[in-house]
C-alpha cells in the first residue's frame, strides 16, 4: 500500500494508522512523528484520485482502538465536513475570546482565503461562531453542550487525529442533501 | 389507451410531489418545496389535459402551466445558488 | 408561437436538470442521483417530443410516444425517490 511518509518530514513509524476515503484505496499515515503544519497536501491514492486537505500538527499518538464517542462523532456528522473545517473550528476554539479577521486565520491554517472565509460564515449558520459589523469572527457555541463538545474534539484531535479523520470522510452520505447539493454551481467547502 | 396512461402519468407525479415534500420537511431546505410544488402543477395540468376536450380553444394554453412547473424548478435552482442555506438535520 | 417556446424552455429545463444530477453522480455515485437525472432525461426527450409531434409533423399523433415517454420518466424518478431513506 502507498505511504505518504516521504511526503512529511517525518519518520516512518510501526504504528501507522490507516486512513481511508470512502471507495478509496487505503494508504497510511505516520502514526508517531512530530513535525510543523503539513498543509494542503495531496495524497495519491489511486489515478487521478486524491484525498484533499489532510493537515496534521503537533504530536501523533499511536494507533488505539478505542473509538471516538458517540456524541461527538454525531456533533462532527453535522457539523464538520471536512478537516480545513475541523481545523478552523479548533483554531476558534483554542481563543475563544479573540476576534479573527480572515485573513488571519489563513495565515494560520494556510488553506485558501475564500474557503476560510466561507467556512466562518458555516460556523455562524450553524451557530458555533458570531460576525461581528467589523467582518470578524469569535467562537461563539449556542450551547454549553456544543462548547462542551467542541473541547472533546480538540482533546481527541490532538490524542487521536487519525480516528478524526476517519469519522469525517467515513460520515454516512444523506442521498437527500446530495441531491439538492447536486444544483450547487459552486461547491459548498 | 391513452387515458390509462395519461392517469398514470397524474398519478405518478402526484406521488412525487409527496415524495418531496417529505423530503422538506426532513430537511427543511424549501429547494425541495418548490420541486413538490413544481410536481404537482404538472399534475394539475395533467388532469386539465385529461378533462378538456382536443377541440377546446384553451387546450393549448395549459401549457403554460406546464412551464409554471419547470420556472418553479429553475427558480428552486436559482435559489439554492443564490443563498448557502444549510437546511436543519432532524434524526 | 408561445406554445413553441414554453415546449422548448421546458425540455431545457428538464436538460438542465438532468446536467446537474449527473454531474453529481458522477462525483458520489449515489443511486438517488442516477435515477433521477434518468428520470428528467425522459421529461426531456417527452417535451422534445412534444415540440416535434405538436409543431414539425402535426399531420401525425405522437401522443402515445411522448405519453409512454413521460411516464418512464415518471417511473423512473419516483423509483429513485422512493428507494431513498430520509
Amino acid at each position: 500500500m502507498p505511504c505518504c511518509c516521504g511526503l512529511f518530514n517525518a519518520h516512518r513509524n510501526d504504528s501507522c494508522q490507516v486512513v481511508r476515503e470512502p471507495g478509496a484505496e487505503p494508504f497510511y499515515l505516520p502514526g508517531q512523528a512530530s513535525w510543523s503544519r503539513v498543509r494542503k497536501l495531496k495524497v495519491l491514492i489511486r489515478p487521478n484520485k486524491y484525498l484533499e486537505g489532510i493537515a496534521f500538527r503537533g504530536r501523533v499518538s499511536s494507533v488505539s482502538d478505542v473509538s471516538i464517542p458517540d456524541e461527538a462523532r454525531q456533533f462532527l456528522i453535522q457539523h464538520v465536513r471536512s478537516i480545513a473545517q475541523l481545523e478552523i473550528l479548533l483554531l476558534l476554539h483554542s481563543e475563544p475570546n479573540r476576534s479573527w479577521t480572515v485573513e488571519a486565520a489563513y495565515k494560520v491554517v494556510l488553506s485558501n482565503r475564500e474557503l476560510v472565509g466561507k467556512i466562518f460564515e458555516r460556523f455562524c449558520k450553524l451557530g458555533l461562531a458570531s460576525r461581528s459589523e467589523a467582518g470578524t469572527y469569535q467562537f461563539s457555541p449556542t450551547s454549553d453542550q456544543m462548547r462542551t463538545l467542541v473541547a472533546t474534539l480538540a482533546t481527541l484531535y490532538r490524542e487521536r487525529p487519525g480516528r478524526i479523520v476517519q469519522a469525517i470522510y467515513e460520515a454516512p452520505v444523506s442521498e437527500i442533501e446530495e441531491f439538492a447539493k447536486a444544483f450547487k454551481i459552486r461547491k459548498d467547502p | 389507451m391513452n387515458a390509462i396512461i395519461s392517469g398514470a402519468i397524474l398519478l405518478g407525479y402526484w406521488a412525487i410531489g409527496v415524495c418531496f415534500s417529505r423530503f422538506w420537511r426532513t430537511s427543511g431546505d424549501r429547494f425541495f418545496g418548490f420541486f413538490a410544488t413544481a410536481f404537482w402543477l404538472l399534475a394539475a395540468e395533467r388532469l386539465l389535459l385529461i378533462f378538456v376536450e382536443l377541440e377546446n380553444e384553451m387546450r393549448p394554453y395549459i401549457y403554460i402551466v406546464r412551464l409554471v412547473a419547470f420556472l418553479f424548478i429553475l427558480y428552486a435552482i436559482l435559489d439554492k445558488n443564490r443563498r448557502t442555506n444549510l437546511p436543519k438535520r432532524s434524526n | 408561437m408561445i406554445a413553441k417556446i414554453v415546449y422548448l424552455l421546458c425540455a431545457l429545463a428538464s436538460l438542465t436538470c438532468m446536467a446537474f444530477l449527473m454531474r453529481h453522480y458522477f462525483r458520489t455515485r449515489l443511486p438517488l442521483l442516477f435515477w433521477s437525472g434518468l428520470g428528467f432525461l425522459l421529461f426531456a426527450i417527452a417535451n422534445v417530443v412534444l415540440f416535434i409531434d405538436l409543431v414539425i409533423v402535426p399531420q401525425y399523433d405522437l401522443v402515445i410516444w411522448r405519453n409512454a415517454t413521460t411516464l418512464a420518466g415518471v417511473v423512473v424518478l419516483l423509483y429513485g425517490l422512493i428507494r431513498t431513506k430520509t
